[in-house]
């Protein structure tokens, strides 16, 4: 059954992608920092839920409860530390986004080079619930149903987070209005480094859960990067749906690119995609022009 | 300068010339090594800064085209003779930049620099799977003749190349016209600046030598992957050399790249494997503790302005009408800003067109000059019909405006101001010289200021010396006297006053009532988009229709 | 409760605003009528902590400096703007955006009643709170914007051109919402370009022209004022002021 061989990997790989341009949708679009050492982070974490597993045999759900308040803690101090300054300093929109560009790009070799010096260059991967599973004539691994269930949960739970509480509501509000929001008495500057912060938690639960069933090593962050910087664009910056519909698109395609075409562009597929919607409609498919 | 200290320049000049031309002679293999490192990164970061440096659009894209050029030589460096390598590198190089140039170049800011991000990954993926599945291999290896001392000196003759061009640049109207462009780009248009096209040329130039230095370093690694090729590393170097030095001059480059080559070489021999841990720390500090930000790197930049040619007298004469517009409208979804308009200017006449904020006088300016399209309508210009083309060229024929919130080119001097406005003028006749111009607008004095340094008054001032310098045939003034104090505001008039005099055609939106009834002989009062009345300025300014627009009446 | 004393403010080199003063006691609805780009804008984001204000200048609210304050603590002061062109957050609902009016902590105590009571203010926007602040007319937005400075129970509403690029219907009612509100005894200061309907409703008015104080007074005596309407039409010889 082709279809279903496309749909149900798709979807799972489509969730995680979705899961982590959540992450960046709060970085970028609320913080306002593009945040280029992202898929670093989403790396880095891989690894300490490979450590966790393979030196203490902690099964990469309970990594989760390590790993995320860890990733939440680094981040804020980056935002705080580094970042905010960059934002208070630039005089404007565009003089902010190009320092943080750079310094995170900066960032990226830091992570990057201290991973490699930890790991080395070669792949790492570790077997987790890998037993294969039938669901319609399609052959799945358990590991990957489970990563995609809790991305589905903490998905989920940020959505709601976001469009049911006051403080949720305030952080899509500076997305929308940075100034408008000030004007409402929220405290922009406390509350984007609280949205860096889940973003950088966001991208640690990603990490993990796709190192249960992906391949990986410290030089390939830059990929999930460029993924999550495709979904959020395609997706539309800020736009929580947008960020899901398009993660979920990706990924099938990205599956039956690989399945129909050739393996070996299925990168190809997502940059040139990614480079498409930049030329066609930069403020993403779901988006609109910026106000 | 006397002769004897210019000789004595010329003899420093032709010695160290001299010294890096047998460079190779004298120094042993690190050495020479480390000198082809300089002189390639010299060339990449002089490349990017011709390009980035005045349009501040920064890209991460060198090591695409750079990367496009090793594989180029890679893959001919065998069967055909070098020169036609490097010829064809360098045709891979202009032609990628090309297409993805004119798809992109409209992308500003992060888009921009995401973009060029992206691009790099995406050539380099496409490489690896061409290499695994077409030719399959990842790598290839190149044994070419090319000694080191060879390589080197391919680099240097290449390195003069690359300085000689961009000094011929910065001294062509291309030059100005692209720090015009990075300076206000709208502005640029409006002074009859075709953005697109300067753009995409220097992109292409800078793209071109980046390309020819990936062929010419091909041969240094033999072995040759998409991972040595495509390595990130060096766009990232390669912006922050060419930053640090300064993007913003032609030797302010170089100044960044040998520290940091120097640097980098101590790194790679002390810390082999903390080298990517290092350089991002270094980059982040040297970010972190720049006063003003990366941008603040690109600073101010002086080059020499090509010399203005004599400007037109303004036309003068029938009384056939010079602008007609007629049933102009132009919506923004489903909202009617400007709503069938029509109206005539003759030669020699100042028409006011005033109405509360909002009414879309504005709007209406930016159909006339060509920033927005009209959604219908007609609008000539002495008969030519002005829908349809684009800002620089209705500038061109004539057209010059100035804008509600002033621009000036921030960077550039007053001189190179008004300079810019002249680059792509196609007028011959004669008339005022730029400095004519600056004189007649009261800035004579501040002819090497930098616009930025200008009081709110003279950038006005300034802006309308700029639409002159077009040699226009009529002149669209938005809000010109708007924020002017009382005193200022009598010079304004004065000088808008002798403009009708030297009889010059002109269009003012207007809030300064007294203004209006100085200046104008005729008046067009809008409000809610449609023309509510016309007439003389005191008729208009009595009529209760127009009094309640302005105030609020009981049933306006 | 009010005071602004020696305001000045800066764009780069163009002042904006030359050494403002003017006071708002409790309940007033006060005015600031002028030209275009006479700096009353500016003069309302000074207040509301938006722009910084050039040194030595005083604003006191309530009796404490609030010149230093950023926006969002000034909010917390009692003090709501309303900018010009609205501010409201275009992708949200109306519901989300009122609820966000009530963001401020000073705000939370009766934040149910101050919703009916707005709903009952704009009746309009009772019916349309799932919808997209976006895909409203100007009209509607505006009295979201309003509606939603009215949830962060301000003691001094600042309002920024209401009626601006709104038609004459709507912007009649926006006028009648602001007659309603000083019934509860807010204290309003309003720029506003519809000198008729601004003066209809204020106690009293203060005239700027290029960012300077030119006049103030009683709305009552500044209806007859030929000032006022030289601020928007300058010197005319003839001066006919209409009945």
């Amino acid at each position: 059954m082709l279809l279903v061989d496309i749909v149900l990997p798709g979807l799972v790989l489509g969730g995680m992608y979705a899961l982590i341009a959540l992450g960046l949708t709060l970085q970028y679009g609320v913080a306002r920092i593009m945040n280029l050492s992202y898929g670093e982070s989403l790396v880095a974490a891989a690894f300490g839920a490979f450590s966790l597993y393979s030196g203490l045999g902690l099964s990469p759900l309970a990594a989760l409860l390590l790993a995320v308040p860890v990733a939440m803690v680094l981040n804020w101090l980056l935002y705080r530390f580094l970042l905010e300054r960059l934002m208070r300093r630039g005089k404007d929109r565009g003089a902010q986004e190009i320092d943080s560009i750079l310094v995170t790009f900066g960032v990226l070799f830091v992570i990057q080079g201290a991973m490699l010096v930890a790991f080395g260059g070669q792949y790492y991967s570790y077997s987790y619930l890998s037993i294969p599973l039938t669901i319609m004539g399609s052959t799945l691994a358990v590991n990957r149903l489970v990563a995609l269930v809790f991305a589905a949960l903490v998905g989920g739970a940020v959505y709601l987070a976001l469009t049911r509480t006051r403080i949720g509501t305030a952080v899509r509000a500076i997305a929308v209005d940075a100034n408008a929001a000030r004007l409402v008495g929220i405290d922009v500057a406390a509350l984007s480094g609280l949205a860096f912060a889940f973003g950088g938690g966001l991208v640690a639960v990603g990490g993990v859960l796709i190192s249960m069933f992906l391949t990986f090593n410290a030089a390939m962050g830059v990929v999930f990067t460029m993924k999550a910087l495709v979904v959020v664009i395609m997706g539309g910056v800020g736009n929580v749906i947008g960020a899901l519909v398009a993660g979920l698109l990706l990924g099938v395609v990205e599956t039956a690119v690989a399945r129909l075409v050739d393996p070996g562009l299925t990168l190809a597929a997502t940059y040139a995609l990614f480079l498409g919607v930049l030329v066609i409609k930069p403020t993403g498919l779901f988006g609109r022009a910026a106000s | 300068m006397t002769a004897s200290v210019r000789i004595l320049l010329w003899c420093a000049g032709l010695a160290i010339a001299a010294c890096l031309v047998t460079y190779p002679l004298y120094a042993n293999g690190y050495y020479l090594a480390l000198g082809i490192s300089v002189l390639y990164f010299t060339i990449l970061s002089t490349a990017w800064a011709m390009f980035s440096g005045p349009t501040r659009y920064i890209s991460l894209a060198t090591v695409a085209f750079f990367g496009l050029g090793a594989y180029t030589a890679a893959v001919l460096g065998e069967t055909m003779p070098w020169p036609v390598v490097l010829l064809a590198a360098a045709g891979v190089g202009a032609l990628t930049a090309a297409i993805t140039g004119l798809s992109t170049l409209r992308l500003s800011g992060i888009y921009f620099v995401i973009f060029s991000f992206g691009l790099a990954e995406l050539i380099r993926q496409l490489v690896i799977w061409y290499e695994v599945n077409i030719h399959k291999s990842v790598g290839r290896y190149l044994f070419s003749a090319v000694t080191q001392d060879v390589l080197y000196w391919q680099l240097l003759g290449l390195t003069a190349i690359v300085f000689l061009v961009g000094w011929m640049l910065g001294r062509s109207r291309y030059g100005l016209a692209l720090r015009a462009i990075g300076a206000d780009e709208t502005a640029a248009s409006h002074s009859g600046i075709d953005a697109t096209r300067v753009k995409l040329g220097v992109f292409i130039l800078s793209a071109t030598f980046m390309a020819v230095t990936g062929a010419v370093m091909a041969p240094r690694w033999t072995y040759i992957d998409p991972a040595i090729a495509f390595n990130p590393t060096i766009s990232f170097q390669v912006v922050i050399m060419a930053l640090l030095g300064g993007a913003g001059s032609l030797f302010g480059p170089v100044l960044g790249v040998i520290p940091l080559v120097l640097l980098f070489e101590v790194l790679t021999a002390t810390l082999p494997n903390h080298f990517s841990i290092v350089l991002g720390v270094i980059f982040v500090f040297i970010v972190m503790v720049l006063p003003n930000g990366v941008i603040g790197l690109f600073g101010p930049s002086r080059w020499r302005v090509p010399a203005g040619g004599p400007a037109a007298a303004p036309a003068r004469g029938s009384d056939a009408p010079l602008l007609a517009v007629d049933g102009v409208s132009k919506s923004f979804s489903g909202l009617r800003a400007v709503d069938g308009v029509s109206f005539t200017v003759t030669p020699g006449e100042i028409i006011g067109i005033i109405g509360p904020n909002g009414s879309g006088k504005t709007t209406l300016l930016n159909t006339l000059s060509g920033a927005l399209r009209p959604s219908s309508g007609t609008i000539r210009l002495g008969g030519t019909v002005l829908n349809g083309l684009r800002a620089h060229q209705i500038a061109r024929l004539g057209l010059a405006r100035t804008f509600q919130l002033v621009r000036v080119m921030p960077d550039l001097t007053v001189a190179e101001n008004v300079a810019a406005a002249r680059l792509f003028s196609t007028s011959t006749g004669s008339g005022a010289t730029p400095s004519e111009l600056l004189d007649l607008v009261g800035l004579a004095k501040m002819q090497e200021a930098p616009a930025s340094e200008l009081t709110y008054i003279d950038q006005k001032r300034l802006e309308l010396a700029r639409a002159l310098a077009l040699q226009p045939r009529l002149v669209l003034l938005d809000e010109w006297l708007a924020g002017l104090n009382p005193s200022e505001l009598e010079t304004g008039i004065a000088l808008i006053a002798k403009l009708r005099d030297r009889g010059l055609t002109i269009i003012m939106v207007e809030h300064v009532m007294d203004a209006i009834r100085a200046l104008c002989s005729h008046c067009i009062v809008m409000n809610a988009g449609s023309v509510i009345a016309r007439g003389t300025p005191e008729a208009v300014l009595s009529d209760p229709k127009v009094v309640a627009a302005y105030l609020g009446g009981d049933d306006a | 409760m009010l005071e602004v004393a020696a305001l000045s403010h800066f764009y780069g080199k163009h002042q904006a605003l030359a050494d403002i003063a003017l006071g708002i006691e409790q309940g007033e609805i006060v005015a600031i009528l002028g030209a275009n780009g006479a700096g009353k804008s500016t003069l309302l984001k000074s207040i509301a902590g938006l722009v910084r204000p050039a040194p030595g200048a005083t604003i006191r609210f309530e009796g404490h400096h609030i010149g230093e304050l950023p926006a969002h603590l000034i909010v917390e002061r009692g003090i709501a703007l309303v900018p010009e062109g609205r501010g409201v957050f275009g992708d949200l609902t109306v519901a989300e955006n009122l609820q966000l009016g009530a963001y401020p902590a000073r705000a939370r105590a009766g934040e149910a009643d101050r919703l009916a009571r707005i709903l009952r203010l704009f009746p309009r926007l009772a019916e349309r709170m799932a919808q997209a602040v976006r895909t409203m007319s100007g009209g509607e937005q505006q009295m979201v914007a309003i509606g939603r400075a009215l949830m962060s129970n301000p003691l001094l509403l600042l309002l920024d051109e209401p009626s601006l690029g709104l038609s004459p219907l709507l912007s009649r009612e926006v006028f009648r919402a602001l007659a309603e509100i000083r019934k509860s005894g807010l204290s309003v200061l309003l720029v506003e370009q519809n000198a008729r309907a601004s003066l209809d409703i204020a106690d009293r008015v203060y005239l700027i022209e290029s960012g300077r104080n030119a006049g103030s007074g009683p709305a009552s005596a500044m209806k007859n004022d030929p000032e006022v309407q030289r601020a928007y039409l300058g010197k005319a010889r003839a001066a006919p002021s209409p009945p």
